[in-house]
């Protein structure tokens, strides 16, 4: 009887642990699967924190480069294009200048998205987004996902493997949705994703 | 004198120390303070980390001025001008840039840091990595470990740092120079088709290379290690031209290859074209006629080096080889003949053949021949003189003479030394009718196209006297009718 108890206990532990809510990803047009070269824009904040936007782009940014799974454009190069062109970041841009950027940087998909909720009080670490991904040359939504999490969530047993700080949550979860897209086959460079 | 000397040394040494500079870290955005924040704390701390890893930093405080100079007001990114031009001033290919996403200090320290490495001279991230830590997190046996906020950055900034690429690590701390110590390329020139081989002997600081090839018109031939040597062989293209060869010297684990210049060598499939110009013979149509010396010189139509040579003059009546000689390297200008042979006997006059045969560096052979006339000693010529009753008839016979005569003088004079009459002409002697008279004396003097000359001087002129014959002949038929 205990050990089947114990058994019982295990498997709630692991189920618990490893349990996790995937980022959700809707693939919402099919046209360009495989986008390899791509362009990164700060994120829009819908959140109370002034820098959230700046500060879930630079985790993205830093998590893409080390996947290796694309080809970035360097910030410096986006921003040198805003600035001349007059644009502000985390504004829409305009078709025209949209296909401009693409001509300029090469570029065939650009990825934005918009952080729904920080939260970052003491032991409570909460964040939401959305990740956008669009065709450059037409401005179509190719694929959009949506992730959800807090500190908690990562626990296994006793405090392990709780995060604490909204950075390290940040990183995991712009990991999954990373691995999210390699599961469904979602863009990168053909040579990558060999 | 000695201040400027001074200045010199300090410029010298000062130019060294950025010789050797790899990364320049400029300060941190920081995200904690607002989207505009500078932090030059966590900057500092991550440029001192890397310095003790033996990477040679340019700090986020010597930055600043390049900042200020270039009115840089923001941080965490860098544009491609600023990158080329802070990479030229700190003489570095890396940039470090990063953003502190979260720091507190006191009560339950926490920090959250991205660091961006970008290659100056292509403008490309090639590294980035994220990494955040919280005391909560940091939990030791019984809680007897603190964990404050310079622990929690050490720790950071260390696991972010050792997450540098090895081949960047081992590439900046021991960058191997390479120098040629030798090169071995035979042959330079080649015809098309055969085979070449190079072989270098390399200088190296640092660990040895890996791989090493030798590259040539999009070849890429792989060198094998025979001693100190690095050896490859390949056939060389039929197509002529010359051919660059560059080195490329390769450490995968490193990450690193250098390429540069080696040698070149020249594909050549046409013999040379050579000619032989004599100087001071006379043309003519048997040959080119000389009587002391004949010089010739070689003459090429392109000039290139030569391997070898060989000059050789054949005797055209016996087929012998009277003169040869060989040798390697480059021609002589010009190559004089007196007509002897190797012995240094005098030749007979007559026709010879002058070969010249000559191998490029290639082994490409080419030769040139001229005839030649070997007339030696002035034309032979006799004075017969016939005498009638009344008149001497004076013939100059020029015996058998390669050559014809260019001019010829007959003086006469008596006995008493008075001249009684001067006979000359261009091309060949005429027939001379004077009237009879006793102790004659003459004068000859011929030369020949060549200028071969017999000069005789005062001889008398001994006439056969044809009257005489024709007496005698008319007693002896007498006598005959009176038998």
């Amino acid at each position: 009887m205990l050990k089947y108890l114990t058994f019982i206990l295990l498997v709630i532990f692991i189920i618990y642990g490893c349990s996790s809510s995937l980022p959700r990803v809707d693939v919402v047009h099919h046209g360009l699967k495989h986008p390899c070269r791509v362009i990164v824009l700060p994120f829009v904040n819908q959140t109370d924190s002034p820098s959230a936007g700046r500060f879930l782009y630079r985790i993205l940014f830093s998590e893409l480069v080390e996947s290796k799974m694309f080809q970035l454009v360097p910030e410096g190069t986006v921003r040198r294009f805003m600035t001349m062109e007059r644009c502000l970041i985390g504004q829409p841009l305009s078709p025209e200048l949209t296909k401009l950027l693409a001509k300029r940087t090469g570029a065939e998909a650009i990825i934005s998205g918009e952080v729904i909720q920080v939260v970052d009080q003491g032991e409570d670490i909460q964040l939401a987004f959305n990740i956008w991904v669009r065709d450059i040359q037409t401005g179509k939504l190719l694929w959009n996902t949506y992730h959800r999490r807090n500190g908690e969530d990562y626990r296994k047993a006793l405090h392990f493997g709780r995060i604490y700080t909204l950075t390290g949550l940040a990183k995991r979860m712009v990991d999954e949705v990373i691995k999210a897209w390699q599961k469904r086959g979602l863009g990168g460079c053909q040579e990558s994703a060999k | 004198m000695f201040r400027w000397f001074l200045v010199f040394i300090i410029l010298i040494f000062s130019s060294a120390m950025k010789a050797g500079a790899q990364i320049v870290v400029f300060p941190f955005e920081d995200l904690t303070q607002d989207v505009n924040g500078v932090n030059l704390s966590v900057s500092q701390e991550v440029a001192q980390a890397l310095e003790e890893r033996g990477f040679e930093v340019i700090p986020p405080d010597q930055v600043l001025d390049f900042l200020a100079e270039n009115r840089i007001r923001w941080t965490g990114w860098v544009d491609r001008i600023t990158a080329i031009k802070a990479a030229r001033k700190y003489n570095a290919n890396l940039i470090l840039v990063g953003t502190v996403t979260e720091f507190r200090r006191e009560n339950e320290p926490i920090l959250g840091l991205t660091l961006r490495l970008i290659r100056a001279p292509d403008y490309k991230v090639i590294w980035s990595r994220t990494k955040a830590l919280s005391s909560k997190e940091e939990i030791s046996l019984f809680n007897l470990k603190v964990f404050d906020s310079e622990k929690i950055m050490a720790k950071v900034v260390n696991s972010l740092i050792d997450q540098l690429p090895e081949e960047l690590q081992q590439g900046i701390t021991q960058p191997p120079e390479i120098e040629l110590a030798d090169i071995f390329l035979n042959p330079r020139r080649v015809q098309g088709d055969h085979f070449i081989e190079c072989a270098v002997r390399l200088d190296v600081s640092g660990p040895p290379p890996e791989e090493v090839f030798f590259l040539w018109n999009k070849y890429k031939i792989r060198a094998f290690k025979e001693n100190s040597l690095y050896v490859a062989k390949w056939k060389a293209p039929r197509k002529e031209g010359r051919y660059p060869i560059n080195l490329l010297v390769k450490w995968p684990s490193l990450g690193i290859k250098k390429e540069l210049f080696l040698s070149s060598f020249v594909v050549d499939n046409s013999p040379p074209k050579i000619k032989l110009r004599p100087i001071f013979g006379k043309t003519l149509s048997q040959g080119i006629a000389f009587s002391r010396s004949i010089t010739l010189v070689p003459s090429f139509e392109r000039p290139e080096p030569i391997a070898r040579w060989v000059f050789e003059i054949t005797s055209e009546k016996s087929h012998r080889v009277v003169i040869r000689e060989e040798r390697p390297g480059r021609l002589p200008e010009s190559f004089t003949w007196r007509g002897i042979d190797l012995g240094g006997h005098f030749l007979p006059n007559g026709r010879y053949k002058a070969k010249i045969i000559v191998w490029d560096l290639a082994g490409n052979r080419a030769e040139a021949e001229k005839e030649l006339l070997l007339v030696k000693g002035a034309p032979p010529v006799s004075v017969v003189a016939k005498e009638w009753s009344e008149k001497i008839q004076i013939d100059l016979h020029v015996g058998e003479h390669p050559l014809p005569i260019s001019f010829w003088r007959l003086e006469l004079w008596d006995k008493d030394g008075n001249l009684l009459g001067e006979y000359e002409g261009e091309g060949k002697p005429k027939l001379i009718t004077i009237p009879k008279r006793d102790n004659l004396f003459y004068s000859l003097d011929v030369q020949d196209t060549l200028g071969n000359r017999l000069y005789v001087r005062y001889r008398k002129l001994k006439p056969i006297i044809l009257q005489a014959s024709e007496e005698k002949k008319r007693a002896e038929k007498k006598w005959v009718d009176d038998f």
